[in-house]
């Protein structure tokens, strides 16, 4: 028997969901759900969905799906979520989860609390180049971890911020630091994951760069992370040309940089040899690494396992195994919690931003 | 109640928009204009000095999606032209700017009730994938029965045209569609969808002997502001395109003339079905990573060099005020005169 999938919310992050959705063998999408009822059927109608519905509590009554895809605005994550829990639906939720932490605290209880699986739309923590880092570090190819750069770039003319510059009434305007807090995630999961302890310091300046002064929008961020024994920084820039989506490890005997763009990754390592040749053969060293690695995409491309959402496949695919074999979720809750947590705190740590004002609201 | 006015005219910032303002305002009417809040009219721009100039027109800020704003704007006018709707955007962008849009629009015409509504459509939401290309196109063809197997922002055109239709019949409301063919002027960066499949720097180009289905700015802002006057128009469609239009090749030269960013290969139409054919298996291979952009049923209602008549808008007794050798003069410029960059598009109007 299939999966049945429902989802809620068909906005722009529904159609990546319902994209990936259909390339996954034993799962059924049978029902979408938006309160605006225009919107479920344009979603429904372009991916041949059965049941369109404007009403979340009767699309879970009459669909008794197993999983729902929750894609709303984050502001009512956790309502739409707790409907779910109480049908005895599994949720895969958009980031960000909620608007806080004590709300993020409050979701993973609830899920746990009706023994439902519970996981968030992290795509890129299941990139390819995301996965193969990890194994690079369990083998410790780079030794141990001393640094951590996140970088976000994000296009302000882009198709996902103009509707939230065109209207001051978005929803993503009532976040804490509205545009960056909707991809924190992106920031900081990468971070979290490699940062040992749990109370890292954290300095962050967040300002409205040039682009963004005439919608009175921050759009810069700065933050400096310390920890025990690793420091981070994570950088958010609207200004930074080309648009960069990058994570660096800085290790012991190495370093790992990973382009998500590209979705290459490279391993710096200490030159073989000494003096101008050993500089020359580094660049054709460099160069062949990153050549065998596109080669690599390409094979992964042909197997569907390379594209820009071919992270957030893996990781429906990976949560969808979960529930049928009992698994464990793909992503730990604790992670989900810690990067709720250091976001909370370096908007809380905010200088020049009014989003604490939100936050603490 | 607000005093009573002329029109509204929504969308009046875009390219379109601004020449209708424009013709309306010469006219002696008084233009109500709605702007989305988050719009920056800068003063050099023209709607900006048109609005500043005239005592006739005013801008009331707001979004489509606001129903509040919406009743706010439609309030005391008589005529609404509605020429909003998002062109670009990840297909909900376009389905909430154009189709909820017009869903709140429509609600507060029902309550003000206007005595007109011109509806700006586009030659895209016929369904023309089995139409042989030898047939004049009409206004009696029928629109697309597979509208979701078009692209968004056609997607979204053919059911917006359903909307008002659903909500005006009967209303006493008179209703007149303008089905625009593509709209080019000076200034204009995107090229006609049927001229080819742009890829980036490249045009794939299909059929490009066979006339295109264009229209100059001022000529198509000329017929919107003529039906919405003309009492014989209400409750009736009308195709928009220029006479004597280019094909493909001559078309492409004139713009290439401002332009050399552009490279076009001409492509026989199997060719281009093959390569739909190729999209579609690339698309099934990366389990779905490599979009499916080109589809058979996209490139047979596109390219196939459908030809359309607006036969009808002249019956009517609508003359297009410049001839399209002015107009192509007008949108190309010399080079040695003026040359300026153009960007290819991702999708235009038509």
């Amino acid at each position: 028997m299939p999966l049945r999938i429902a989802l809620v919310g068909c906005g722009k992050a529904a159609e990546n969901h319902v994209a990936q959705i259909q390339h996954i063998p034993d799962a059924d999408l049978v029902a979408v759900c938006d309160r605006e009822p225009i919107m479920a059927e344009q979603l429904g109608s372009r991916y041949d969905v059965r049941q369109c519905y404007s009403d979340y509590g009767e699309m879970l009554e009459k669909e008794r799906p197993d999983v729902v895809h929750i894609t709303a605005p984050p502001q009512v994550h956790l309502g739409l979520a707790t409907m779910a829990f109480e049908t005895g639906c599994h949720v895969l939720i958009e980031k960000p989860a909620t608007c806080s932490y004590a709300a993020t605290e409050q979701l993973l209880s609830r899920a746990e609390a009706a023994g439902r699986k519970l996981t968030v739309a992290w795509g890129h923590y299941f990139d390819p180049i995301a996965r193969d880092l990890r194994h690079l570090l369990q083998s410790a190819a780079i030794g141990e971890v001393v640094h951590l750069n996140s970088h976000f770039g994000y296009n302000l003319t882009g198709p996902f911020a103009r509707p939230v510059l065109n209207d001051p009434d978005h929803w993503v305007r009532g976040l804490p630091a509205q545009l960056i807090y909707n991809v924190a995630d992106h920031i900081f999961n990468k971070i979290c994951e490699y940062l040992p302890g749990d109370d890292p310091s954290v300095e962050t300046v967040i300002w409205a760069g040039q682009s963004s002064l005439q919608h009175d929008m921050p759009s810069e961020m700065r933050v400096l992370i310390k920890d025990d024994r690793v420091t981070a920084t994570a950088v958010f820039s609207s200004e930074i040309r080309p648009v960069l989506h990058r994570f660096q490890v800085f290790g012991t005997r190495g370093s790992a940089s990973l382009d998500f763009t590209s979705g290459i990754l490279c391993v710096d390592r200490p030159p073989r040899h000494r003096g101008a040749v050993g500089a020359l053969l580094s660049g054709y060293e460099e160069a062949w690494g990153r050549l065998k690695y596109a080669n690599r995409n390409m094979v992964r491309m042909t197997k569907g396992e390379f594209g820009y959402f071919s992270g957030l496949q893996y990781l429906i695919r990976s949560f969808y195994r979960s529930i049928v074999r009992d698994d464990p979720v793909p992503i730990p809750h604790d992670l989900i919690l810690r990067v709720s947590r250091l976001t909370d705190r370096v908007l809380l740590d905010a200088r020049g931003a009014e989003c604490k004002e939100k936050l603490i609201a | 109640m607000q005093r009573e006015i002329d029109c509204l005219v929504t969308g009046a910032t875009g390219f379109l928009g601004r020449a209708v303002v424009n013709g309306l305002l010469a006219n002696g009417a008084s233009v109500r204009c709605l702007i989305r809040p988050g719009y920056n009219l800068l003063p050099e721009q023209s709607l900006a000095t048109l609005l500043a100039q005239s005592a006739n027109s005013h801008m009331v800020q707001g979004n489509l999606l606001s129903p509040e704003h919406t009743a706010q704007a439609v309030d005391g006018v008589r005529v609404v032209y509605h020429l909003a709707a998002e062109t670009r955007g990840l297909p909900a962008t376009v389905f909430a700017g154009t189709v909820v849009g017009s869903k709140n629009l429509l609600k507060a015409i029902l309550r003000a009730r206007p005595q007109r509504v011109v509806l700006i459509s586009s030659l895209n939401v016929y369904g023309l994938a089995n139409a042989s290309p030898r047939n004049i196109v009409t206004e009696d063809a029928a629109l697309d029965t597979h509208p979701e197997r078009r692209d968004a922002y056609t997607h979204a055109k053919i059911w917006q045209e359903q909307l008002f239709q659903e909500y005006l019949a009967g209303s006493r409301i008179e209703l007149t569609i303008l089905r625009s063919s593509y709209i080019y002027g000076p200034g204009q960066r995107q090229l006609p969808v049927r001229l080819g499949l742009s890829l980036g720097g490249l045009l794939l180009q299909a059929r490009s002997r066979r006339k295109l289905a264009i229209t100059y700015i001022d000529n198509c802002a000329n017929a919107v502001i003529f039906c919405g006057t003309k009492a014989e128009a209400a409750n009736e469609a009308y195709n928009v395109v220029d006479d004597d239009a280019p094909t493909g090749v001559e078309y492409l030269e004139r713009y290439r003339r401002c332009t050399n960013q552009l490279c076009a290969v001409r492509l026989p139409f199997a060719v281009l079905l093959a390569l739909c054919y190729v999209n579609r298996l690339g698309n099934a291979w990366s389990a779905g990573q490599i979009p499916l952009i080109l589809t058979r049923y996209k490139a047979a209602c596109s390219w196939r060099g459908h030809q359309f008549s607006s036969q009808k808008l002249r019956d009517l007794g609508w003359r297009q005020p410049i001839s399209t050798e002015e107009a192509l003069a007008l949108a190309f410029p010399d080079p040695a005169s003026a040359k300026q960059p153009l960007d290819l598009p991702l999708r235009s109007a038509s």
